[in-house]
């Protein structure tokens, strides 16, 4: 484990006497809020500490070592009395690493609450999810889990910890800030001004939820009775500008080396599943297994998006002894809210799906002046044959890519774009679906492109092959 | 009697007295009381296990570690069964410890809990595998039997395990570390089957031997999905039996057909020529120039059957593009002689079919009667070649 040392010196200086400097305090962090983005290494880390000031200059010498944290982003203000306080020079001392000395002009005398906000990396949170559907399939229990996992080389005790799901724009990683590898870049850039920025975004969301000021709430949670624990800690949902976020409610502690789960998403009540395969006009067709369901207030789900991560997909083998199967483990991309959410499953083999390509034919062959073969419709017939023959009732949906100027017939369903046509139907338990033979039809050379030509389309009629004769 | 490896795998409960969240007492160390083992057919093995927690009034901690064992970590559930009620409010994954676990509840009473606590474990495995013995007499059927054979290499013992399957019935039984145990899983009796005999000229100069099961009812099977598995297949003979093959059988599902490869046969001979290839033109240009043609190909086929019983088998032609088949015609022939034949007038000559299989397959069925041997010439046709 990485040594780590952060320590907060506060410094007088009385302006009459610069050379005069003396040791008043080494105060505490009072309370920490760790702002953690996922895609991207980086976590706002904003520290409240209560300094004693004396009237005039003070001079506060800040140390780290062994962190990630980036340099360039340590900013300190006062969370009161700001009229009277002064932050006028922050400085790096000459060899001096993982050394800032702020000064201070102060016109009143005595404690005052401070904020030391900085980027760190090294800390990430991730979403992954349980589901348990029925035997039936037809609903399901969920829970969403975040996972803060911390490897910044410093623990959080008592964080108020907030998650946000988004991308965020970073044009240097903080970890290379943090080690120094481009701080002559990173001095050219306005970081502060982006963390002021998110800063107020997150204090007004505060005030918003909580009608109190940012400083106020964050000590009002400290105070949490313990019987309120188990409320506290459950996971709110809330909007950040563009982003999304997840306030961890209560005070968490995040260990160095350590990873932490908390329960953001749980359905209270069992939310209804589609059970959908999905196949594709293929000669090895194969039926894949999804689970589909909205992710919205009908669903039984709670307002706000579900971020990307894996899910852990189980079904009830037995509701006598309530004995699961383990499904399979399937991911997602970030879902926000009434947007559908598809887990793929993979094969299921208790549907049974077979493609026949029965036949390809041309017809409408066209030539130029000079005779020349320059356009035709290829045809191309197929059938699908498909089985459910488990217990339960299922969705279909077929897909068929084409290439060109194409056209299906006899199959019901929509072009969803320039390459593909869907096909959707629904299987009672054991039921055969037969789809087709239907008919792709292709127009190649001059008949892609010329419309009042293309439309001369007669689809071929397949003869029989003929019967074997005896030869004598 | 292999050794057992140092194996740890516990749930210890832990309270925090809502006083003093720093004062953390361990409790109790609750047994597991039943353990289920699923083999999924994905080859993920699912356990759970029961045990009971004594839970306080408020927050409570669980930790779960595990030894020598390997775990997938986040397929660890704790779930409520019954007694007292709590919600899991964090789980948290200790520093430098990748086998450990601890959960906080809040429990709304004090009590016993229930709780059942499973997770995906690796190195615990099955194998399932098919003996078919093919019974004697003119009318044959199978006796088909399924076996499981579970491999526990995972470092754990388990005593006494509720063992599940999605596929066949297991007996509840041990599964010691180490230990490998065979399981009858299912027994299928008076399976009819047919032999299906197929040349394929991609596949080279030889007939291929296919015992075709029907998983269906009529088919004396018809239960559910039968897994795909390693199949033995053997020939009774009196009171012995004799191998004839084996197969790797694919998934087979309900209403469909398994087919096994088992062999090739040496009495049942094919002979494929191509007699002759010539254009039929559909289309010249201004320049006399061929654009658009027909691609005529004259065929040959001897099939000879040197057994005494009459046999069907397939011809499977590939072809490609659009196509038909012309003027087929079919000859029964008699040997008089090594490498020669005639005509065998009078005799039954069944007559064969031709299927068009899919886009790119003919099948010629062809019946050949006993000591026998059919000729079938035809043209091929691809059409519309440019």
């Amino acid at each position: 484990m990485r040594f780590l040392l952060l320590l907060l010196l506060l410094l007088v200086l009385h302006p009459a006497t610069e050379a005069a400097v003396g040791l008043v305090t080494v105060p505490e962090r009072q309370g920490v809020r760790l702002t953690i983005y996922n895609g991207v290494d980086l976590t706002l880390v904003q520290e409240t500490r209560t300094l004693v000031l004396r009237q005039g200059r003070n001079r506060i010498q800040y140390q780290w070592a062994g962190t990630l944290i980036d340099t360039t982003s340590l900013e300190l203000r006062p969370l009161e009395r700001q009229d009277d306080i002064e932050i006028i020079d922050a400085l790096s001392p000459p060899h001096a690493p993982a050394t800032l000395v702020w000064e201070i002009e102060s016109k009143i005398e005595g404690a005052v609450r401070f904020e030391i906000s900085y980027f760190t990396s090294g800390v990430a949170w991730t979403a992954d999810y349980t589901m348990r559907a029925d035997r039936d399939e037809a609903t399901a229990m969920v829970e969403g889990w975040v996972g803060v996992d911390n490897r910044s080389g410093e623990s959080y005790a008592h964080a108020d910890i907030r998650l946000v799901v988004g991308t965020i724009t970073l044009i240097e990683r903080i970890r290379d800030l943090a080690s120094g590898q481009v701080e002559e870049r990173s001095k050219q850039l306005d970081r502060r001004a982006i963390l002021r920025h998110g800063r107020d975004l997150l204090g007004k969301r505060a005030a918003d939820k909580d009608g109190e000021a940012d400083g106020v709430a964050m000590e009002r949670t400290r105070k949490l009775a313990f019987d309120e624990l188990e409320q506290a800690a459950e996971v709110v949902s809330a909007r950040l500008a563009d982003y999304h976020l997840f306030i961890i409610g209560g005070e968490q502690d995040l260990p160095d080396q350590a990873t932490t789960r908390f329960l953001a998403i749980q359905t209270r009540q069992p939310m209804v599943l589609e059970v959908l395969y999905r196949v594709e006009l293929a000669e090895q067709a194969q039926a894949i297994k999804l689970y589909r369901f909205v992710n919205d207030a009908e669903h039984k789900l709670p307002d706000g998006p579900l971020p990307d991560g894996p899910w852990h997909v189980f079904r009830v083998a037995d509701p006598a002894t309530s004995e699961l199967s383990y499904q399979g483990l399937a991911a997602h991309e970030y879902t926000p809210p009434g947007q559908k959410v598809e887990l793929e499953l993979g094969v299921d083999p208790g549907v049974s799906v077979a493609q026949v390509h029965e036949q390809h034919c041309e017809t409408d062959q066209h030539f130029d002046r000079r005779g020349h073969l320059d356009g035709w419709i290829a045809h191309d017939r197929w059938m699908l044959t498909m089985v459910d023959t488990r217990a339960f009732p299922l969705s279909l949906e077929y897909l068929i890519q084409a290439q060109g100027s194409w056209e299906v017939t006899n199959l019901t369903g929509e072009r969803r774009d320039q390459y593909t046509w869907r096909h959707q139907d629904r299987l009672a338990a054991g039921d055969r679906l037969v789809l087709g033979t239907f008919t792709i039809s292709t127009r190649m050379g001059v008949l892609a492109a010329a419309d009042g030509l293309a439309k001369a389309v007669h689809l071929p009629v397949p003869l029989p092959l003929p019967a074997i004769s005896p030869a004598h | 009697m292999k050794p057992m490896l140092p194996t740890i795998l516990s749930a210890c409960l832990s309270l925090c007295c809502t006083c003093a969240s720093a004062a953390v007492a361990l409790t109790t160390l609750p047994d597991r009381e039943r353990v289920m083992i699923r083999f999924e057919d994905s080859g993920q093995v699912l356990v759970e296990e029961a045990r009971t927690l004594t839970l306080d009034k408020g927050t409570n901690q669980i930790g779960f570690t595990w030894l020598g064992v390997d775990i997938d970590r986040s397929s660890i559930q704790l779930l409520g069964a019954g007694g007292v009620g709590f919600n899991v409010i964090r789980a948290t994954y200790p520093p430098g410890q990748e086998n450990s676990l601890g959960w906080e509840v809040s429990a709304t009473a004090a009590g016993a809990a229930q709780v059942r606590i499973s997770y995906l474990l690796q190195g615990i495995s099955r194998e399932l595998s098919y003996r078919a013995v093919v019974s004697e007499g003119k009318d044959p059927r199978l006796s088909l039997r399924v076996y499981q054979r579970l491999n526990n290499a995972s470092g754990e013992n388990y005593d006494a395990a509720a063992l599940r399957a999605a596929f066949g019935d297991l007996r509840d039984s041990p599964l010691a570390s180490g230990e490998i145990r065979q399981q009858l899983s299912a027994r299928f009796l008076e399976v009819p089957f047919t032999k299906r005999y197929i040349y394929d000229p991609a596949k080279g100069e030889r007939v291929m031997v296919d015992y075709v099961l029907s998983n269906s009812a009529d088919g004396k099977l018809g239960k559910g999905l039968l897994p795909g598995a390693k199949m033995r297949i053997f020939q009774q003979t009196g009171q012995s039996e004799a191998f004839l093959g084996e197969d790797v059988a694919k998934p087979t599902p309900l209403g469909e057909e398994m087919v096994l490869h088992i062999g090739d046969s040496k009495d049942l001979t094919v002979r494929r020529a191509q007699l002759e290839t010539r254009q039929e033109v559909v289309q010249r240009d201004s320049d006399g120039h061929v654009v658009l043609w027909h691609q005529l190909t004259d065929m040959r086929f001897e099939v000879e059957n040197f057994t005494g019983d009459e046999k069907r088998i397939e011809l499977d032609e590939h072809l490609d593009g659009e196509w038909d088949v012309a003027n087929p015609l079919q000859l029964l022939e008699k040997r008089i002689a090594p490498e020669k034949y005639e005509e065998a007038k009078g005799e039954a000559d069944p007559a064969g079919t031709l299927e068009r299989k899919d886009a790119d397959n003919l099948v010629i069925h062809l019946t050949v009667p006993a000591g026998r041997r059919v000729v079938l010439t035809c043209t091929l046709r691809r059409l519309n070649r440019h």
